[in-house]
């Protein structure tokens, strides 16, 4: 057993956090406020790499392990919660369900654009204004088959990156008579016509990242937009989100480090009855627990990415990875504002804006009560 | 053109810590980087080789540990790396590094441009660059913050001339320098790469060469403790004296500390 990481893996850590600082911290707070997207941090993040993290070599992209991409994504959440939504977003709902389950010729067509960012993200569109996790009951948007075109009509709801994305994986309802095998996954360009997308969702964090409803109505795209097998919707959907976990708990735990990394420094300058608030022990214990509690998670994280890089089955790991680090960052920023006092409650620190962007976490790509389900489902079952 | 880089390792100055009582700074178990010196002159290789074409090769002198730290020179664009890892070249003042490097570089043989940073980041001393080129028999220009490659007349041909703009803080000279020369380069000549995912991924793929004294030629007579010259007799932080001056009353104190500051000359009468 080794937990070291390799030389490439620490070059790589070194190389997206100081990335990170000249680029994306600098606009954290200026963007959360204004709930604006990072637009030039993004251009710059595809020639890196960031942008093709779940997109093989072949198709322009850097095809690397799970481990690398939660070690990227771990960076970016450290420096602003929104744009790294963004980022784990495009890569691993929006492109994954393209390199996995796409065909030579519309991975040759999307993949290349998609791992520069050229012409805009990649999002993917699951829940509805009435459905969240129950997607084989729920899912109410439909698709037809009209000669060589799908017809697509319904409505979609809190779909990240869709306001910046240049095409967006969605999940229809291919056959009406409903059951695990009627849905599947269907690529539309968001310059399709009928395609509405809403202005972004007003959100009480991860403002930097936008996240818009969709009105499809009578969306027509060329039959082989179909990704994957048809009716296998819902199990590629599944796959996806096993994936899209790890990278949730990543972001979680940047969240969680940036604010204890925080809440120490403030810790050591800031003076109450004669000595610094470090030398309490009150302190120290909250300092002590949240830095325990983010190890652990980050093992968790990092093996749930190292099963899914062996190709084991990974499902159970990477929902208590995600329960784990979510739960834990929301506690984490928590008590950083708290040993912050009055000023971690201000906007003048960052850590309001961490605790607010970590809310989100427990809930976008499963609650933490589906994640419960998940795990004990496959320890009961 | 192919051209050389020289890249000191150094360890991570930001990581320093001073201890209060001895004002000795604390540097064991620190990480090994490049400083920012070196990676701007192997961005500038990597550059010139863009639009020029030709060999970039980084070559390292150091620890064990720079097997490791080397990576990220190939994976900024570094064609090929030389290390040297030998116990006797450990403790060498300017002078023995300078030695190591200068037979390395004769060693390679082909080159039409070397290039390192003016001062390394830890010592700043500034002597490697004239110090390689002595024993090299080289031109060469210090303090460079600008390089143009001097088009030949024949396209065709290898470029034979450069233009450096070197800083002499309140002007710049500007020189034309026959080549092969060495160049010691400062971090304004361009902000270094951050490597490309792919890059780091690839970069120990790419061809590392590890050299012993043997390789080179050179004996523990000429490089290392024993043939070190220069002493170091003190690293201690500087002592700081601070005045602790505390207005209480706030009016009195701006005018106070505006008064100090045209004093010290950081704000204009």
């Amino acid at each position: 057993m080794n937990f070291q990481l390799t030389e490439e893996q620490q070059m790589w850590r070194k190389t997206v956090h100081d990335f990170s600082e000249q680029e994306v911290k600098p606009r954290a707070a200026e963007l959360d406020a204004s709930a604006e997207f990072n637009a030039e941090a993004f251009q710059r993040m595809g020639p890196l790499g960031l942008l093709g993290m779940d997109i093989p070599e072949e198709y322009g992209g850097a095809g690397v392990d799970s481990l690398c991409s939660a070690i990227a994504l771990e960076e970016l959440g450290m420096a602003c919660g929104g744009t790294a939504l963004s980022v784990v977003a495009h890569n691993g709902l929006g492109c994954a369900p393209i390199s996995l389950f796409g065909s030579e010729k519309q991975k040759r067509n999307w993949l290349p654009k998609l791992a520069l960012g050229t012409d805009g993200l990649a999002a993917l569109a699951l829940t509805e204004p009435g459905t969240g996790s129950d997607l084989v009951g729920g899912v109410k948007t439909r698709a037809e088959l009209e000669g060589d075109e799908w017809v697509i009509n319904g409505s979609k709801a809190w779909i990240t990156n869709a306001g910046v994305a240049s095409l967006i994986v969605t999940l229809c309802r291919t056959d009406p008579s409903g059951g695990s095998r009627s849905l599947s996954q269907i690529v539309v360009p968001t310059k399709t016509q009928g395609l509405h997308i809403h202005p972004a969702e007003k959100k009480m964090g991860m403002r930097a990242s936008p996240t818009n409803a969709l009105t499809y109505e009578n969306v027509r795209v060329p039959k082989d937009y179909l990704l994957g097998k048809m009716g296998r919707g819902l199990h590629q959907t599944l796959e996806i989100l096993d994936g899209g976990r790890i990278g949730i708990g990543s972001i979680s735990i940047g969240l969680a480090q940036a604010a204890i990394n925080g809440a120490i420094g403030y810790a050591k300058e800031r003076e109450t009855f004669g000595v610094p608030l470090a030398q309490h022990q009150a302190i120290q214990w909250m300092i002590a627990d949240a830095i325990t509690q983010i190890e652990a998670a980050r093992l968790l994280i990092y093996r749930a990415a190292w099963l899914k890089d062996c190709g084991n089955s990974f499902s159970k790991e990477s929902a208590m990875a995600k329960l784990l680090a979510t739960e834990m960052a929301e506690q984490v920023c928590r008590n950083a504002i708290q040993i912050h006092g009055a000023y971690g409650y201000s906007s003048e620190y960052p850590i309001e804006r961490m605790y607010r962007d970590a809310r989100l976490m427990t809930i976008g790509e499963g609650t933490s009560e589906i994640q419960r389900m998940v795990i004990a489902k496959r320890v009961l079952s | 053109m192919n051209i050389i880089v020289c890249m000191k390792q150094v360890i991570d100055l930001e990581q320093i810590r001073i201890k209060p009582n001895t004002r000795e700074p604390v540097i064991e178990g620190l990480p090994l980087l490049f400083g920012d010196f070196e990676k701007c002159a192997l961005e500038e290789a990597i550059r010139i080789k863009e639009v020029h074409g030709g060999k970039v090769t980084a070559l390292a002198v150091g620890s064990p540990k720079l097997r490791d730290t080397i990576k990220e020179a190939l994976a900024m664009g570094a064609d090929e790396a030389i290390i040297l890892i030998d116990p006797i070249f450990q403790d060498s003042d300017a002078m023995g590094s300078a030695r190591v490097l200068a037979r390395t570089i004769e060693k390679v043989g082909e080159y039409d441009l070397i290039l390192l940073g003016d001062s390394s980041a830890d010592e700043y001393s500034g002597e490697i660059p004239p110090r390689i080129a002595e024993l090299l028999n080289l031109p060469q220009v210090g303090f460079v913050r600008e390089i143009e490659v001097v088009a030949d007349n024949d396209q065709m041909s290898e470029p034979k001339k450069i233009r450096v703009a070197r800083d002499m803080e309140d002007s710049l000279e500007v020189i034309e320098v026959d080549l092969p020369a060495v160049i010691g380069v400062t971090s304004e000549l361009n902000t270094p790469r951050l490597a490309p995912l792919s890059a780091i991924l690839k970069a120990s793929r790419k061809p590392m060469h590890e050299w012993r004294s043997d390789d080179i030629g050179v004996t523990a007579e000429e490089v290392g403790a024993r043939a070190s010259v220069v002493e170091m007799l003190s690293n201690l932080a500087p002592i700081q004296d601070r005045k602790g001056i505390i207005y209480q009353d706030v009016e009195e104190g701006v005018i106070e500390v505006i008064k100090a500051l045209q004093q010290e000359g950081v704000l204009t009468q």
